[in-house]
């Protein structure tokens, strides 16, 4: 006997949305880099979308975006925790992986 | 499929994750289905609406999800509310801290949905089938980690 698999289908393409609309708010936050680097809103906003991301992804099937959004959630903690610098390999760093989940979502 | 209507009150506020907490407790024929986003909110929502389980993220806008817990089991009205803490916090000092606050389980993000929604229905009936609706504390069914 198989094992019943909850048919999710009803709901990704809402999901799908409601991700595409995360990552043009991290793209925008990425873009406004000094705010990043001094601690504002943009930083805030970047970790609690990717937390998000991380959460939601692989709940939804999306396992690669649970591993993207875990990986830029864990660069917005050493960030606060200055484990890191907010230089521009980070920015680059960060920018990339955005991209990364956009593909996802295209 | 339950029989009996069983109020739920989901406090998330990630629009992606309220939405599969609606879908997957419906496809257990668990509801009605209640929800808040603003932490603020959590404690009169759950006044109001008198929910039989509370699924409760940790980092709300507005008050955070451990104050929340403790405040729902400090009050004699909510007291009684099984909560399960669903967080994508995954530290093991985390679960404890929410367990020793109340929590009657904790699941981490991302999850199982088939089998977060079988648990919860599990959950349900168990409660039920050992104490009157609303009152009395079930048994914890897990001690925490992910499913």
């Amino acid at each position: 006997m198989t094992e019943p698999v909850l048919d999710l289908s009803e709901i990704v393409g809402l999901y799908k949305e409601d991700a595409r609309r995360s990552i043009e708010l991290m793209r925008a936050a990425a873009h406004s880099w000094d705010d990043v680097r001094q601690g504002g809103a943009a930083r805030i906003q970047l970790r609690k979308l990717a937390h998000q991301l991380r959460g939601s992804g692989r709940t939804y099937g999306f396992r690669s975006v649970t591993r993207i959004g875990k990986a830029l959630e864990h660069m917005m903690i050493k960030l606060q925790a200055k484990r890191v610098q907010p230089d521009e390999r980070l920015q680059k760093c960060v920018t990339r992986l955005i991209e990364r989940l956009a593909i996802t979502f295209r | 499929m339950l029989t009996a209507a069983y109020r739920v009150l989901v406090c998330e506020d990630d629009p992606a994750m309220v939405r599969i907490f609606q879908f997957l407790l419906q496809k257990q024929g668990i509801g009605p289905v209640f929800t808040v986003s603003d932490g603020a909110k959590v404690i009169a929502t759950a006044k109001r609406e008198k929910p039989q389980l509370i699924l409760l993220d940790l980092m709300l806008p507005g008050k955070d999800g451990l104050t929340i817990l403790k405040e729902l089991k400090a009050s004699d009205a909510t007291s009684a509310i099984p909560v399960i803490v669903i967080s994508g916090i995954e530290s093991k000092n985390q679960v404890s801290v929410a367990i020793d606050a109340g929590a009657a389980d904790y699941v981490t993000k991302p999850f199982d949905s088939m089998e977060l929604g079988a648990r919860l229905r599990e959950f349900l009936v168990s409660l039920y089938s050992t104490s009157p609706a609303g009152s009395g504390t079930p048994p914890p069914i897990v001690s925490g980690g992910s499913l």
